[in-house]
């Protein structure tokens, strides 16, 4: 066997001056990069606690509170389509439409133009009501112009 | 935070040490990478680690050994082929012009490759770190015996792999 001239301190200073491989150079930018990058969240998440009060109301659910949105305006709507049901139930006439309680309007306006009657006294004043006699039958309506 | 020209500085001033120990203690380069980033983002996260410490390239070497180690213990699967799977072919060293060389290299790998990896370890530290069996005893945390047992086995083992080869071509 070619063994017998073999001295292990050659092969250790052999072994020493092994060069060891290159690390790749376009690792260096990727590294760094990502190290900077994994530190930045830590901030991020520490903003992120806090976020706008608006969202934090509506956050749990926004569809559920754009549902209730929709229903106020709806209530809204009608509260307004229903103001004029006042002013023709006073009238003593039932109107549907708000067009016919415009006229309406016009018409006693132009009646008290002809009776001469002060602006001031041109909206209909409800009568008092006086006390139904205690023996008077339930059923006869209270007629009030 | 690190301040970024800290982070460049350790780079450039260790990662080509703690690239060389992680593969060879990895066999694989995207596990290398994987590892090397993971140790780099510590850096970022905790730069207070380094503080306190006189021998940087100690305690990075060190970082990279635990982050290997954890790396090994982690994949169970992995871990049982561990020793099969480092003695895959991987670039450990520099490509050589030199024909014989290259071969003497390609067989050093190899061999590097069918140590434990706690010899494989304390081999690397002392062959091409040049640390002594002290420093190596403290850097992964084993009395300084061991550390130095760790070694005349692992070059046993190199010595009886490389022989024939050695001898052919010294």
């Amino acid at each position: 066997m070619r063994t017998t001239n073999f001295n292990p301190d050659d092969l250790e200073r052999r072994l020493e001056g092994q060069p060891l491989r290159q690390l790749p150079p376009e690792w260096r930018d990727e590294i760094l990069t990502a190290a900077r990058a994994a530190a930045r969240p830590r901030v991020a998440a520490l903003e992120f606690r806090a976020p706008p009060w608006w969202r934090t109301v509506f956050w749990p659910n926004p569809v559920a509170w754009a549902g209730v949105a929709a229903a106020w305006v709806a209530i809204l709507i009608l509260n307004q389509a229903g103001r004029w049901e006042p002013l023709t139930s006073s009238a003593g006439v039932r109107s549907s439409s708000p067009g016919l309680g415009v006229a309406l309007i016009e018409h006693r306006r132009q009646l008290n133009e002809l009776l001469e009657v002060p602006a001031a006294e041109s909206a209909p004043t409800p009568a008092p009501a006086s006390p139904a006699p205690r023996g008077a039958p339930p059923d006869q309506p209270h007629c009030v112009i | 935070m690190a301040a970024p020209r800290d982070l460049a500085r350790w780079y450039d001033e260790h990662a080509q040490a703690l690239f060389a120990f992680l593969l060879n203690l990895t066999r694989n380069e995207a596990d290398t990478r994987d590892l090397l980033q993971a140790l780099f983002v510590k850096l970022a996260t905790r730069p207070d680690l380094l503080d306190a410490v006189r021998d940087e390239r100690g305690f990075l070497l060190r970082m990279a050994h635990n982050l290997a180690v954890d790396l090994v213990r982690r994949r169970d699967t992995r871990a049982r082929n561990y020793e099969a799977f480092a003695a895959e072919a991987v670039a450990v060293f520099a490509p050589a012009a030199d024909a014989d060389e290259q071969v003497f290299r390609a067989r050093l790998t190899e061999a590097l490759g069918e140590l434990p990896v706690e010899q494989r370890a304390v081999v690397h530290l002392k062959l091409w770190e040049g640390l002594t069996f002290e420093a190596i005893a403290e850097l992964l945390d084993v009395p300084l015996n061991t550390a130095a047992s760790r070694y005349r086995y692992g070059l046993d083992k190199l010595r009886e792999r490389l022989r024939p080869l050695y001898e052919e071509i010294r």
